[in-house]
């Protein structure tokens, strides 16, 4: 009995190491990633320039004329800025008066669903004919996009960039001033923290107490996490840790806590109350399956196999995310579609699928498919590896 | 008028509804499950729910637009169940 479960052990470490070694290689074919010729965003940035000349600070100078360099049509920018999961670059053409005359997405990483609710109410086409010492502020001179805020925000703040980097070095305007480095610390973060200490708090020991207080956690984290702020963790988080996508912290410390809600206490202590106590997903399940009235687990075949289908897809994610350089390349979730009502048609039967079965089986997403749970199960795997 | 729209596919309707009601009565006493008055209108209400969704699906798939019908068979299916489950529930209450 001894020596079989020593195997056993012994296997897992010989696929966590393989799993690490392939995570490293996949992270460094990453590094050679190539992002394609910018020439095309450039001309449609500036239709009115044949040549463009460029320069260090990554400005071109588009002319009108392909011998002469004294005509200039204007002048493009290619500046990015952090979205919901990794950079947003855009091309901005500026005219000589400082308006913008075109801005195209060069690439985004942002997931493909989110991100066709800022295409499809028309930018960054609107942007064309603001002014570049315009402001560039969400609810304020740009229109809102219910749904998609995160990838909005980091596209005006990339056109913001372009224009105000445009506007100081080739038309001599005054630095636009804007206090980006000012710490984002409101009502969304300090929520976040509560029902996460509450939450840590009730983790443990099976005490009435701790029953309640869990259930409180898990009714404010459904309504605040998922309802009102919409912003539960994914794996599209994990992937742009993984990726070195790193936000700002002045303006993400809400990412930052999530993350570290989640991870820090696997590494340090081998589980995580996350995703028991605090996840919103998770309480939909758990009230689910209390109108259900029945706690049935899966039979023992039937897990082992969702076991390794959950780690497998997790694993295929993440290294798709560190070979291409995009954390929403693979997206499976069915967290944010249930939050944000947004997502492929097929995320909706999947949706539609679990919330079903949840009547009938204790949390089918978390343990059959959800890869959170697969990436602190192996950073758990690994935690126990280095102890030892 | 076709027979969708005669007097006499209602007057089936009816028949129908009556011989369903009738029926639901005749389970729930075989299976020793008490009908105080106020299950009967929430049993009604799932029931025309169903319906009306069902509807809603086939409406939506005869006029082409087959998103609202996908979308609409999602939502009825996940509500459906949800409440039906809710339903079963309170039913089976003594």
């Amino acid at each position: 009995m001894a020596a079989a479960k020593d195997a056993i052990k012994n296997r897992e470490r010989l696929l966590a190491s393989v799993i690490l070694v392939s995570l490293i290689c996949g992270w460094v074919a990453g590094l050679f990633k190539h992002h394609g010729d910018i020439a095309g965003f450039l001309k449609q940035a500036l239709p009115g320039a044949v040549r463009f000349d460029s320069s260090e600070d990554n400005i071109y100078t588009g002319l009108i004329h392909a011998q002469s360099e004294s005509k200039k049509a204007g002048f493009v920018a290619i500046r990015s800025a952090h979205g919901y999961a990794g950079p947003v670059t855009v091309a901005v053409g500026l005219d000589a008066n400082g308006k913008i005359v075109n801005a195209v997405i060069v690439r985004h990483t942002e997931s493909p669903a989110f991100f066709r609710r800022v295409t499809d109410n028309g930018f960054p086409s609107r942007f064309k004919g603001k002014d570049c010492s315009d402001q560039f502020e969400i609810g304020g001179d740009v229109d809102s996009v219910t749904g998609a805020t995160v990838s909005l925000a980091a596209l005006a703040e990339a056109v913001r960039v372009a224009c105000s980097d445009i506007g100081t070095d080739r038309l001599g305007l005054l630095p636009i001033v804007k206090n980006k480095l000012a710490i984002q610390f409101g009502l969304p973060e300090i929520l976040l923290i509560l029902l996460i200490v509450t939450g840590f708090a009730a983790y443990g020991k099976k005490l009435p107490a701790n029953t309640y207080m869990k259930w409180v956690v898990l009714a404010a984290s459904l309504v605040f996490i998922g309802f009102v702020l919409k912003r539960p963790i994914s794996l599209i988080n994990i992937n742009s840790l993984l990726v070195g996508y790193w936000p700002r912290w002045q303006n993400n410390v809400y990412w930052y806590l999530l993350l570290a809600a989640i991870l820090l206490p696997v590494i340090l202590r081998g589980k995580t109350p996350y995703c028991s106590n605090i996840c919103p997903f998770g309480a939909t399940q758990e009230i689910l399956i209390k109108l259900g009235g029945s706690r049935r687990q899966l039979p023992e075949k039937c897990s082992q196999f969702f076991k390794v289908l959950q780690r497998s897809l997790a694993w295929i994610a993440v290294m798709c995310a560190l070979v291409f350089r995009n954390p929403a390349i693979i997206t499976y979730e069915v967290s944010a579609t249930f939050f944000t009502i947004i997502g492929q048609k097929w995320q909706f039967v999947l949706l539609a699928l679990v919330l079903i079965l949840s009547l009938f089986i204790a949390r089918p997403w978390c343990n059959c498919l959800c890869p959170v749970r697969a990436v602190s199960d192996y950073v758990r795997l690994l935690r126990r590896g280095f102890t030892r | 008028m076709g027979f969708f729209e005669s007097s006499f596919f209602w007057f089936i309707e009816g028949l129908f509804a009556c011989l369903a009601i009738i029926a639901l009565r005749t389970w729930t006493q075989d299976k020793g499950i008490r009908m105080p008055f106020w299950k009967w209108p929430v049993v009604i209400v799932w029931v025309l729910f169903l319906a009306i969704s069902i509807a809603y699906i086939g409406t939506s798939i005869g006029e082409g637009e087959m998103d609202a019908a996908f979308f609409g068979a999602i939502f009825a299916a996940v509500i459906a169940s949800i409440s039906g489950v809710v339903v079963w529930r309170l039913l089976r209450m003594r």
